[in-house]
């Protein structure tokens, strides 16, 4: 009985330290540089690329996607994923992640930014004036079909 | 005549009992999963208005006294001991030109550096719900897919079964059907009214 316990101990305890697959699953070692990708963003438009980076925001209701850091001025790489298909744990912020999918291009109008901006904006509790937004914004983000999340 | 009437007669009456016995059974064993399902259901219904899996509690407070390099590990430990922070760090980023985002287990501080502010946020899971919300949405796919299949098929027979229960002036020959009716007119109203 003991040693029955010893194992299952044993076997939850380095479950808790193993990455997390989400979805196809994504590997580390395949991550591109964000900073790379924003050399010549075009070029990766509609190509599979996988990104990585430590969880800065995750949706908190629907866990529908994340924020990731990068190494690009500072910018943070959205990970956008179907309802339901993959659901990124809330618990996971501050972890290392990588997301593999469609490298997409989104053109908003300016109104769309406006919405977008406020939209970021009440997330973290920060005061917007729409009338700050003078341009339209282009927004890149990974359609995801697979996620790594590294363990504790 | 009247033997092979009666054999008839038998055969109804141990389908009726067996049926009885599988819908008796089966509801005991589907209990649990379907309380659930079904509080799991009325949470996550209402996701436009609560945060049905967490609890996420937001504070700001001011900290003074604190090292310098607010990108030291000196510094980390000086805020969360500030902040009361008791679980283990795990990483920081520096978010924006003012702000630092330091990440523990179950919460975050945004650390402003021009403001000398902390704004805390701590999430927690929300007891038991968490764990419902997170079978219903079938979170942990895999085998938990087919679990959810099974019990599917089980509910579609308890449903189904349900109908050749009782016999007489409550059967559903006699007055069971027009309850039918009345519950499957619910979701074509809306169909209709709305789809």
């Amino acid at each position: 009985m003991k040693k029955m316990i010893f194992v299952l101990v044993t076997v939850f305890s380095m479950s808790a330290f193993a990455d997390k697959n989400f979805g196809a699953g994504a590997k580390f070692a395949d991550a591109v540089p964000m900073s790379k990708i924003m050399k010549n963003p075009e070029s990766y438009v509609g190509k599979e690329v996988t990104v990585s980076g430590v969880i800065v925001d995750v949706c908190e209701k629907r866990g529908c996607w994340m924020q990731l850091t990068s190494d690009y001025q500072n910018e943070k790489v959205r990970i956008k994923v179907n309802d339901g298909e993959i659901v990124f744990p809330l618990e996971s912020r501050g972890k290392k992640a990588a997301a593999k999918g469609e490298f997409k291009k989104i053109n908003l109008s300016l109104e769309q930014t406006k919405n977008y901006l406020q939209h970021i904006a009440e997330e973290n509790k920060k005061p917007f004036d729409p009338a700050s937004v003078k341009e339209a914004m282009v927004v890149y983000q990974v359609q995801a079909t697979g996620a790594v999340i590294q363990g504790n | 005549m009247q033997r092979s009437g009666e054999n008839g007669v038998d055969w109804r009456k141990k389908l009726f009992v067996l049926n009885r016995s599988f819908h008796r059974d089966i509801g005991y064993f589907c209990v649990g999963l379907i309380l659930i399902y079904a509080i799991s259901g009325i949470a996550v219904n209402h996701i436009d208005s609560w945060n049905p899996s967490y609890v996420i509690t937001r504070s700001e407070q001011a900290v003074s006294d604190l090292p310098t390099n607010p990108e030291s590990d000196e510094f980390e430990k000086a805020l969360s001991q500030k902040l009361g922070i008791t679980t283990s760090f795990r990483s920081r980023v520096r978010d924006t030109q003012e702000e630092i985002i330091f990440f523990y287990e179950g919460s975050r501080v945004v650390w402003n550096e021009t403001k000398q502010q902390a704004y805390v946020e701590t999430t927690e899971k929300r007891p038991g719900l968490f764990f419902a919300n997170y079978l219903h949405l079938n979170k942990a796919k895999r085998v938990w897919t087919y679990v959810a299949d099974v019990f599917a098929i089980l509910l579609i027979y308890l449903s189904l079964s349900g109908l050749f229960m009782v016999k007489g002036a409550n059967g559903f020959g006699r007055r069971g059907w027009v309850l039918v009716i009345a519950g499957l007119v619910i979701p074509l109203a809306f169909y209709f009214l709305y789809v």
